[in-house]
């Protein structure tokens, strides 16, 4: 006979142990002692970091393509999204990977300053390329950015696309943040 | 090693017993977090599995202890 007493006391000791474990990860977490965050979004599920493409029209529906990767088009300029900040981050560095069916440029940017429309853009080049798709590098600098509730609003724009009948496709946005 | 049935069933309604308490604490204590410092929690940890973590321990202790 084993004295299954003494297993359920080690067991509880651990159950009692993982809730302290898991808020202990959280606060690593939240406070990003590290320095440095990474968050990547594949448009696959919901992202708590990155949100989807908005508005609604502008941007259309999450599809999932031929090749099983999510995208999500944008046919109207602009376009926003915000990126949630656990805490203070001064410098983003992103990368989209995207199709732009045209030659027309695109230019991101965050919220700089007030409520008003205020974006620093800078132009979101094809650096790079992954099979049909452009990867473009942008860094920005988050401490003249404006914050609400821990987010700032990113815009994506590629003016007269509507009229161009062209599109923009994306299928990834990751960020590294670091302090 | 030999384990009597009943005292195997019986150690096993235990640890889901304990399972709910402390599930229910931590999305007690989580969730009140959550309330004061939004998405300190939600941003890393999704509320909903915790919450069927709660009901579905929960409804076996109830069941066990009829």
């Amino acid at each position: 006979m084993i004295n299954l007493g003494k297993k359920e006391k080690i067991i509880r000791v651990v159950f009692i142990l993982i809730p302290f474990l898991a808020l202990g990860w959280l606060i690593q977490k939240n406070f990003v002692f590290s320095g440095v965050m990474e968050a990547t979004y594949n448009f696959d599920k919901n992202n708590a970091f990155i949100s989807i493409l908005k508005p609604a029209g502008r941007a259309l529906g999450v599809e999932k393509n031929n090749n099983g990767d999510y995208t999500q088009r944008v046919i109207i300029d602009p376009v926003y999204f915000d990126l949630y900040m656990p805490t203070k981050f001064k410098k983003a560095y992103f990368m989209f990977v995207f199709k732009n069916s045209g030659e027309r440029g695109i230019k991101v940017g965050p919220q700089v300053f007030g409520s008003g429309w205020n974006y620093h853009l800078e132009d979101l080049n094809c650096d790079k390329k992954i099979g049909d798709w452009c990867v473009g590098e942008i860094s920005f600098d988050l401490e003249k950015t404006y914050k609400k509730d821990k987010k700032v609003n990113f815009i994506i724009s590629s003016p007269g696309l509507d009229v161009s009948g062209e599109e923009i496709e994306l299928t990834q946005i990751k960020v590294i943040l670091s302090k | 090693m030999i384990f009597k049935k009943e005292s195997l069933n019986k150690f096993i309604l235990h640890i889901i017993s304990d399972f709910f308490y402390v599930s229910l604490t931590t999305f007690l204590v989580f969730s009140v977090i959550e309330l004061v410092e939004p998405r300190f929690v939600s941003a890393f940890i999704n509320f909903n599995a915790l919450l069927t973590l709660v009901v579905i321990t929960g409804i076996i202790t109830i069941m066990k202890k009829d």
